[in-house]
């Protein structure tokens, strides 16, 4: 029995400095992705410069899965510009296009948003009583995209397990390989 | 010496090199392609004009003579076209209202010619739009297969809203 284990084992046959190296590996990689993806923060501007579209309200422009790149730069919003936006109380952000603007002289802005897949405008989403968007509201600009690629996080978020799986699967993976 | 998981490794690595290569490429590749378009709008007809509580609204139409043929290539998915009202008032400094939007993916539909063109009510926050000048503007925004999303404005024109309000004509 002792003998199947230790076959099985893929940890067995390793000494055990290289185990500890092995997590070192692991941890730097996890490090770079936090790395790259708080770089990408900072710049772009934007708290989530990378977002996967979860509704059809903006087809035939974006489907479910798309990836955009989003980023928040100083420049003055426009009609037609797509935006993505966090309504208070609501957590998931909308990713719509804007379709009026009125600018004070002040420079801000009350601005309403639509998705090109909706008959109406989107006052029956913003808060009660809300009738206008502001530059807080709005938490980037769409400025690139690429089709489907984040499907995968849509599966892992529709299956939990999925995601536990995969997570130790790599990591077992990642230990046990031998340089 | 090269084991399953080593050779999966690298054929996934480079397969991803690969295509962001080819996807850089794809978006470069724009600037060969011509996006010079000719536009033509006007405004055809104030159809109502009135007040209702606190704020002016008013329904137009426009004559559209566009044709964006060229805008099409290998790395276009659609294209939003869209049309604003822009004006200034005392209450803003700049007011933007969509009046009409289109959404084209088809190439052979990209010869438009067309009259009386009208989707949505422009509608001031205020009492801003009686005699003052509104400057018409076409736009369009590329929404591509992969890459950058752009915004182009092409053509414009201005009119005066009268004095007076217009009831809707029978």
């Amino acid at each position: 029995m002792n003998d199947i284990i230790s076959k099985i084992n893929p940890f067995n046959s390793i000494p055990k400095h290289q185990i500890a190296q092995q997590i070192v590996n692991f941890g730097l990689i996890v490090a770079t992705a936090l790395m790259i993806w708080k770089g990408l923060m900072i710049f772009s501007g934007s708290e989530s410069p990378i977002v996967v579209v979860l509704s059809g309200s903006m087809i035939p422009a974006f489907y479910r899965g798309d990836l955009l790149y989003l980023n928040m730069e100083d420049g003055p919003f426009r009609v037609g510009e797509i935006v993505v936006f966090k309504i208070e109380g609501k957590e998931i952000p909308i990713v719509h296009r804007i379709l009026q603007i009125h600018e004070k002289e002040d420079g801000l802005y009350d601005i309403r948003t639509k998705g090109d897949n909706n008959n109406v405008d989107d006052v029956g989403l913003y808060s009660p009583g809300q009738r206008w968007l502001s530059r807080d509201h709005i938490i980037g600009r769409a400025k690139g995209f690429l089709p489907s690629v984040g499907m995968v996080t849509i599966v892992m978020h529709d299956y939990p397990q999925l995601k536990f799986f995969l997570v130790f699967v790599l990591a077992v993976f990642v230990l046990s390989t031998r340089e | 010496m090269h084991s399953l998981s080593q050779r999966a490794n690298t054929i996934v690595c480079f397969g991803g090199i690969v295509l962001v290569g080819v996807l850089l490429l794809n978006v470069l590749s724009r600037a060969f392609f011509s996006d010079h378009v000719d536009v033509d709008i006007k405004l055809n007809e104030i159809h109502r004009f009135n007040t209702q509580r606190n704020f002016e609204y008013s329904f137009i139409s426009i004559d559209l003579d566009a044709n964006l043929e060229p805008l099409f290539n290998w790395n276009t998915k659609m294209l939003f076209l869209y049309v604003t009202a822009e004006y200034r008032t005392k209450q803003n400094v700049l007011s933007q209202v969509v009046i009409w939007d289109h959404i084209l993916t088809e190439k052979s539909k990209a010869n438009i010619h067309e009259k009386r063109l009208s989707k949505y009510p422009l509608i001031d926050q205020g009492l801003g739009l009686k005699n003052n000048t509104i400057k018409l503007t076409f736009n369009y925004n590329v929404v591509p297969i992969s890459g950058l999303l752009t915004r182009h404005q092409v053509g414009s024109s201005e009119f005066k809203f009268p004095t007076t309000y217009i009831k809707e004509v029978y």
